[in-house]
């Protein structure tokens, strides 16, 4: 591919990355200036993009390998690391929810993945909710596909342990009301 | 037994042979059947929750940054395809001047 393919790719792309920046950063400004230089780095490297890998999966290792270069230059700079902003945990309603409890379940899978060890929340991020084949994001992090599935496996099972804890917590409380109305 | 075979089991990826060797081993150890549940618990609508998570819009600048990005990093390969063609495109000049030169000379 040529930097002249790619930049006409970029603008379709562009709310995607901006959601997957925002996502990994968990900052405005850091998300503006990460997608930014991802596409400096993309378009410099646009001949190494094979024909194979999908143009978004690539655009998304480039935006994750660019943010875990910033991670690393700031954790030299100073120990604060990042300041996650919290706005970004909340769900708006989705009018095609049917109850209030699906309503706030959205909430509770936003935080419970952004929660993640940052390996694994990438990989969820990849697999979950971009919809990345574990092949597609293997190449993505560079990394073998043994190491996605088992992430993803534990990362499935941290938030498995959230949710079945909710789930007997919920069958609880409607066997208490059950006591309470017998 | 490996947590991405139980991942696979959860997610209907096993052949039947292979998910009757995870029900036995299911039956036979408590924590096998923990990892399975907790797995279970864990199937849920990431993308349709993602999707309604509440994020800032595109910034209005960023498309016209990237933009502005494309367009320098034409202008600057096209400088360095110039560069590096030069010197081929001088050779080509004088071959083609002298070859000219020679066909000239034998009219």
């Amino acid at each position: 591919m040529t930097a002249a393919d790619l930049s006409a790719m970029l603008p379709s792309m562009l709310p995607r990355l901006w959601a997957f920046a925002l996502r990994i950063s968990g900052d405005r400004h850091d998300a503006e200036d990460l997608v930014q230089r991802a596409c400096v780095r993309a378009l410099e490297r646009a001949h190494q993009l094979q024909p194979g890998t999908a143009p978004l999966s690539w655009m998304f290792s480039i935006v994750q390998s660019t943010w875990i270069n910033e991670l690393r230059a700031r954790s030299v700079r100073s120990r604060s690391g990042m300041d996650w902003d919290d706005d970004f945990l909340e769900t708006v309603a989705d009018p095609a929810a049917r109850t209030p409890e699906q309503q706030a379940m959205h909430g509770q899978i936003v935080k419970a993945v952004q929660q993640l060890p940052e390996a694994q929340r990438v990989v969820m991020l990849l697999v979950g909710v971009e919809g990345l084949s574990y092949n597609e994001a293997a190449e993505a992090l560079d990394v073998p596909i043994g190491t996605i599935m088992s992430r993803l496996s534990r990362a499935r099972q941290a938030i498995g342990a959230l949710f079945s804890d909710q789930k007997e917590q919920r069958v609880q409380s409607a066997a208490d009301s059950e006591d309470q109305g017998a | 037994m490996d947590d991405i075979v139980l991942m696979a089991y959860v997610d209907g990826e096993l052949t039947s042979r292979e998910r009757e060797e995870v029900e036995k081993a299911m039956s036979t150890s408590a924590d096998i059947a923990e990892r399975v549940a907790l797995l279970e618990a864990s199937v849920l609508p990431y993308q349709r929750a993602f999707q309604h998570q509440a994020l800032p819009p595109v910034p209005d600048s960023l498309p016209r940054k990237i933009d502005e990005l494309a367009q320098a990093h034409t202008v600057r390969s096209n400088r360095s395809r110039l560069r590096t063609a030069a010197p081929w495109l001088a050779v080509a000049f004088m071959a083609g001047g002298l070859c000219g030169g020679a066909s000239v000379s034998r009219e």
